[in-house]
This record gives structure tokens, sequence and C-alpha cells, in this order.
């Protein structure tokens, strides 16, 4: 009798906690965080010549440290392109060392918790572990989230959406403070490049939709909803042909940029220049900026340009 | 019950191991955060009877030989041992056993004749059966592949929903520790035969004991016909018995015949349960503790002209049924291959027709599959391909990374290969069709198919305006099936793969000269 009594009282309790907590939750997505705009002292940091986490620090730095985007007692998803099960050297995930050294500068400036998730490509174990992403964001103190499961992806609509009026996003995306985009700069054969904004299809759960209605619209219309608070695209190891997975090391080639910018579309405007094209060859950048999502010529932003 | 007056060692000894060889198996099968290494499936599967004949037939295996060596020895020496300590079919039954007598429906088990023309007619089926290649109709009553259809159909889909409940109320919590698991394994035809499997072995379990493996198995007649021949065999001493039967009620396999004093070791699985219920030692190993008491065992083996007749009867009888099966069988087979769409198998299967002779639908592949594209057919490669393994395309893709199948494959069905030598076999070869494409019917940008190729064999050449279009490399394709499961045209797709019927070597992936790093100032 009072092994069933107890039965019957964890799982009252486990009932009642799980119904209060998925109401606590529910709350956080009413006072959703609004993109409020952030003073930063420059439009865009460009930077080249170092390892990924030399860079990223120098340019954090030129912005007035991440305390300018995360603040104490926030709560920080960080969202890397992890879709591929290959190795940091294939340059087809974004490099870890990267990912972790951005965990670590949020939890410095006291980020109250920092996920890190991608709705990978490959099955999703072994992309987080092979990547490296997985084990430089636990040594950081973050914590990986699964974005392979439907449940955790919850329908929005896209109000000024033109091909894309509806998708399902990742909770931690409606429910995070501080969103931070880190892709890497790479070839794709559907829409040229893979970058800043490429990289968000990666927090929806059916992108089958996205490429049967006009890939370029959607990949620009889900901007007009959510804005990374920061992009930082990674152009450490930059994969220059067979894209988005490569075939062999052989595509790879070192670069050494990283870019870093509140504005999608100046950061994907920026990582196609360094990559040597013309932003017409992606054409979801000059879309998205056609929405005024953000801008595009270069020519009008104040940039930060450091070689180390 | 007032029987607990002697230790009986060697009982608890058997169920040690038991619970051991029991556990492992089930673990194998429910492994969903992939902890077990591959060499612990080679290792201690081979120890499974007919997994391991197989797989030294299929693929001269060395660590099989070894494991039913081990088999055979034991079997020579005291009789049918797997039977009790290794086969977990055997020990699933002995399970139910025990819980039905704690929930008092079944007791008491008392002597029974052995159903020999049944027993035998069975028998020679399954020879049969193994002679014509439908080794799946042998599956269908081979105590591993049962037990293995339970654990994949039935214990994993609990054990998934499990974590799946925990890992829910934990993440409401915000601890992610726990991951989900995704699930796409629930067959319902598999999950059909996997519980009729489970009922026959419930009935025959409470209601007469280990009467399927002394009917039914395969296995079981099998070993029971060597252990004729073993050396140490389980017998009642005359002088000493008093035909009081203690033995024979818990003689799970009905074989204790007290009244004329005699057990029948053909039918016995050594599980020791009579040793401790004898008052006076009258029952045990012949030659140990009755050596030197002479007693006679090998009287019940003394077949009368009329049973030679009748099991040569049944013999040729069922010889001429079952080729008759056999041969409809084979040619329906021929027929759906040509008919329809050619079946995917796992690469390292090497053939259709190799799997079809040598998988005894235990479902392991399916169950470690990390991307679950592996699933039980029904007819895809008709009666004889029935429950084995075969690749869903709209489930999910072959992972490039990924030879899991062929590691952990207990019959050498899908034969052992190399991760590299699996990046290079063929198992299929993509297709695509230009008018149901995206870029061509919509003129919008794609390349889902091109992003998911591995090799480059689907790559992404100039069409127009911009736009990129898919173009096939057929010589480098694997025909994983990432393209076709990416292809985002619905309801048939516009890229897809049609399965090799007999597996051919891919030639490698382009790698041209690496592109020269390029080093300007900042372009803005």
């Amino acid at each position: 009798m009072k092994r069933r009594e107890f039965f019957k009282k964890t799982i009252g309790a486990g009932v009642f906690a799980g119904l209060s907590a998925s109401m606590l939750n529910f709350k956080d997505i009413i006072a959703s965080h609004d993109n409020k705009k952030i003073s930063a002292p420059y439009d865009l940091v460009a930077i080249k010549g170092g390892n990924p986490v030399e860079m990223f620090d120098e340019a954090i730095k030129a912005m007035g440290g991440i305390q300018t985007f995360v603040k104490k007692n926030q709560i920080v998803v960080v969202k890397p392109n992890i879709g591929w099960d290959l190795p940091p050297e294939r340059a087809a995930n974004t490099d870890p060392t990267l990912v972790g050294r951005i965990v670590e500068h949020c939890i410095q400036a006291g980020a109250k918790k920092v996920y890190v998730f991608d709705n990978t490509v490959n099955e999703w174990t072994r992309c987080y572990k092979n990547s490296g992403i997985e084990d430089a964001v636990k040594k950081a103190g973050g914590i990986m989230v699964s974005g392979k499961d439907e449940k955790y992806y919850q329908e929005i609509e896209i109000k000024n959406g033109k091909s894309l009026k509806n998708a399902k996003v990742h909770e931690l995306i409606l429910q995070a403070d501080v969103f931070i985009n880190v892709p890497i700069l790479k070839t794709h054969g559907g829409t040229g490049l893979s970058l800043a904004m490429k990289n968000l299809m990666g927090v929806v759960w059916d992108r089958g939709y996205w490429h049967r209605n006009n890939l370029h619209q959607c990949i620009a219309d889900f901007v007009t909803f959510k804005k990374p608070h920061l992009n930082v695209i990674d152009g450490y190891r930059v994969l220059a042909r067979n894209g988005p997975r490569g075939v062999s090391e052989a595509d790879v080639v070192q670069m050494k940029y990283l870019i870093l910018s509140p504005d999608i579309v100046a950061a994907d405007a920026a990582a196609t220049k360094i990559f040597g094209w013309d932003i017409n060859k992606v054409p979801h950048i000059s879309m998205a900026e056609e929405m005024g999502v953000g801008i595009a010529n270069l020519q009008k932003l104040n940039i930060k340009r450091i070689t180390l | 019950m007032g029987q607990e007056k002697k230790k009986n060692n060697l009982k608890k000894f058997r169920i040690i191991i038991a619970i051991f060889f029991f556990l492992l198996v089930t673990l194998f099968f429910v492994d969903i955060y992939e902890l077990i290494p591959n060499s612990f499936y080679k290792f201690f599967l081979s120890f499974q009877f007919f997994p391991s004949l197989l797989k030294i037939i299929s693929s001269l295996s060395i660590f099989s030989l070894i494991g039913l060596t081990i088999v055979f020895i034991f079997t020579f020496l005291f009789g049918r041992v797997y039977c009790s300590f290794i086969c977990p079919t055997g020990v699933l039954q002995d399970l139910i056993i025990r819980i039905s007598k704690k929930l008092k429906i079944k007791r008491k088990f008392k002597y029974s004749k052995e159903s020999k023309v049944l027993r035998y007619l069975f028998f020679i089926l399954f020879l049969l059966f193994i002679i014509s290649g439908t080794i799946t109709l042998v599956g269908l009553f081979d105590p591993y592949s049962i037990y293995g259809r339970i654990s994949s159909n039935i214990f994993l889909p609990l054990i998934t929903n499990l974590n799946n409940g925990v890992n829910f109320v934990l993440e409401k919590f915000n601890y992610y520790g726990l991951r989900p698991i995704t699930y796409k394994t629930f067959v319902s035809y598999a999950f059909i035969v996997a519980l009729v499997n489970f009922s026959v072995l419930l009935v025959f379990a409470i209601f007469s004991g280990r009467s399927y493996c002394n009917t039914i198995c395969p296995v079981g007649t099998f070993l029971g016909l060597i252990s004729r021949l073993s050396i140490y065999k389980i017998a009642i001493n005359k002088n000493l018995c008093t035909s009081c039967g203690k033995c024979s009620v818990v003689c799970k396999s009905n074989c204790i015949d007290f009244k004329n004093k005699k057990v029948d070791f053909d039918r016995c699985v050594v599980c020791f349960n009579c040793f401790g219920v004898c008052d006076f030692n009258g029952i045990g190993f012949n030659k140990s503790i009755f050596r030197k008491v002479n007693i006679d065992v090998d009287s019940s083996i003394n077949e009368t002209k009329r049973e030679f007749l009748l099991k040569s009867f049944v013999a040729s009888g069922s010889l001429l049924l079952s080729s008759r099966l056999a041969k409809a069988i084979s040619y329906n087979n021929k027929n759906k291959i040509l008919l329809n769409n050619i079946p995917i198998i796992p690469p390292g299967a090497s053939s259709i027709e190799h799997l079809n002779n040598y998988c005894t639908a235990c479902h392991l592949c399916v169950s470690i599959c990390p991307t679950k594209v592996l699933q039980p057919s029904v007819l895809e490669m008709g009666l004889q391909g029935f429950l084995q393994p075969h690749l869903d395309y709209s489930k999910n893709y072959c992972h490039y990374e990924c030879n899991k199948c062929s590691q952990v494959c207990p019959t050498g069905a899908i034969r052992p290969i190399s991760l590299e030598e699996k990046k290079l076999t063929q198992i299929g070869v993509v297709h695509f069709e230009m008018k149901r494409c995206i870029v061509y019917t919509d003129e919008t940008s794609c390349g889902s198919c091109s992003e998911h190729c591995p090799t480059q064999a689907v790559t992404m050449v100039d069409y127009k305006d911009g736009l990129t279009i898919p173009k096939v490399i057929p010589d480098i394709c694997i025909g994983c099936g990432a393209c076709e499961y990416a292809c985002p045209v619905r309801p048939i797709k516009a890229i897809y793969v049609v399965g090799n019927k007999i597996h051919n070597k891919a030639k490698p992936p382009k790698m041209d000269k690496p592109i020269l790093n390029t080093t300007e100032d900042f372009p803005f």
C-alpha cells in the first residue's frame, strides 16, 4: 500500500510540475522579447589573418565586448551550422573552437544559460559529436539541445512573408533573450552560397516547403520574422566547391576571415564579397534588403576592418 | 513448498549465466544510446546457434566457428545446456514460467510423452527450407530470431517511448541531458509477427513448460539429437528412486517419467531444477554422481520398426511438399522483382539472393540502424524476403559514415565490410527526371538533392537565368538515397534510387587539385 501511495504521489507531483512548467513556458512566449535596437559602435566588423578564436576576440572587442549584446541573467541561443557528420577540417560545419569561444564570452558576461542547437541534415547525434561542437560547447559551459524532434517546433505566422507565411520554429529561438547566429561561409549547389540567412533554415522544422516554394524568397521571408541579434560568419576554412557538404578536403580553402554584424543582410553581403562574388549571385540578399531587413550596400555602413 | 532443503548450486549457476546472456541480447536490441561497441555484438552473438551456423557458411567467421564449437562441446558433454543457458527464447519462457508460478496460474508439471511425429515433421520441414534457401521461414521459428523480433518490435518501442516520456518531463525543467530518440521503427506487420511469436511462447510456457523447445524449435530438436550422444546425462538411479514424482513436478520439459524411472534426455534442457528436490539424491548426472551404481539410460532410444517406418514416411511426404512450396515461392519472387522496383538492401548484403539465403529476420540491424532507414519488408522481395530488411528512402537515407548493420549482423546475411568498402558499395543507382524537378517546373532554386549527396554523384550545373539544375553521374553513385529522401517534390519525387539486385563497386568520387588560397585585402 505504501509503495502504491508513493507512486501515486510522485506521478501526481510530476504531472503538476510538468503542467505548471509548460504554463511558464507559455508565458515566456507571450512576452517574447523584441529585437531592441542595439547600440554597437560599428555596423560591421571584418577581421582576417588569425585563428577563429583570436579573430572573434578582437572583433567582439571592437564591438564593445559581448556585453553589447548579452546582458546579465539573459538566456542566449547560439545557432551554428552543425548540419553534417564531418570533422572541422572539411569546413561543412562551423568551426568548433569559434562556437566554444562565443559560448565562453556569453557565460563570462553573466548569461543565465547558453543553448546551442541545429536542425541537422545528417543524423544529429553524430553531427553534434563529430563536428567537435558538442565537446567545445560543453567545455565552455553551454548546453546542447536536440533540433531533431518535432515537439520543439512551434507554429508561427510570418506577416510580411511573400512565399513563406507560416513556419514551425524551434522553441529556443522563440524563448531566448539573445539569438546569436554563427554560420560558416561555404558554397551551396542550390543557393550559390550558404551564409547567415541560409543558416536559419536550421531553426525551422520543414525545410522541404522552402525548397518547393521559391527557396530564395522563403529565406528572405523568414528573416522578416526573426533577425538574430548578432551574426558571426566563420570564414576561417571555406568550402569553395561542392558545398554545402563537400566531397573531400580538396574542396576546402583556408581564407582566415571572420565577419561580425548585428545586420544579417550586411553580414551576408560582406561574406559574398570576400568569397569574390557579386551579391546578385545570391538573390536572397537583395530580396531581404528590399523587404527592409537590412542593408546590403556596404558603402552606407560604418565598417571596422582589422588585419591580424 | 518445503523444497528448499538442499543447496542447488548448479541451478543458481545456470540462472546467473542465463540472466547474463538474456540481458545482454536484450540490450543489444534496445541500445538507444549506442553505448555497446560492435565487438560485443560479434563476440557474444557468436554463441547463438542458428545465426552462427549461417555465419560460418556465409562469411567464414572465426568468431562464429569458436562460438558454435563451444556450444557443440557442451552439448556433447552435458546435453542441451544451450537451451537453458544461452537461448534467449528459452530464458524468456523460463521467466514466463516463473511469473505464472508466482501468480499461481500453473504450479506443477507432469510427464508427457514426446510428440515425435510432429517434432520430426517440423524438423524435416526446416531442413528442406534451409536446403531450398527459404531461410526466412526457418527464421520465423528459430529461437534467437524470435526473441530478436520480440525485442525489436515490442521492447524497443517501449524503451524508446519511456525515454521520450522522461526526456519530455526533464526538458520542461530545462534539463537537456537526456536526449529524445527519433522513433520510426513501429511496423505493424512486424509487430504482429512478434506478438504472435510471443503469444505462442506464452501459451506453451504457461501450459506445458518447454514444449515449444521440444516440439517445434529446430535448434532444440537438433541439439536433442546430439544430446543422445552426450557423455554426461541426467538420469534416475533406480536403486534410490521411490517414484515419488517430486522431480517430475518441477520439470519444465515434462521429460521425467518417474513411474518408469526414466529421463528422456533428448528433451531435457539441463536446467537442474530436479537436482535439488529429490530426498534421496536419486536424480543427477549418470557418470559423476552414480559412478558406483549401474544404470541404463539408453533404453528409451531403441526405436521400434513401426516408428522408423512412420518417420521415413513423414520425411518423404514433407520433402515432396516443401520442395513444391519452395519452388512456388521462388517463382513468385522472380516475378515480383521483374515487375516492380528492385528493393534496396543494406551495403554488405551483396545481393538479394544472398540476403534471402542467410537472413533469419531477427531485426537486429533494423533496431540499431541510427537513421532507421532499415525497415522490415513485407513482400518487397517476395515471400522469401518476408520481414528481411530493406532500405526505405521515404523514412530516411543510409548514413554515409556508418556501416553498423554490417558489423552486428549475426548471420552474415549482411557481411562485415569496412567503412571504406561501404563508401564504394553501390547498392542502387540514382535516376533523375528533370520534368518533375522544381528548377524545371517552377524555375526557382532548390539543390536539395545535390546538397545531401556525399559523393556529388548528383551535382548542380548551370541551367538558365543564374539557376542551377541537378546532373547525375551514376558511376560514382552508391545509392544511399539521400537525394531521394531530400527531394521536396511531392507526391512522386524527381530523383530516386533503383536498387541493384547484385551490388556493384562504385568509382571513387572525383577529387581535383586543391584550390589555391586567395589572400587579398578587404574587398569592401
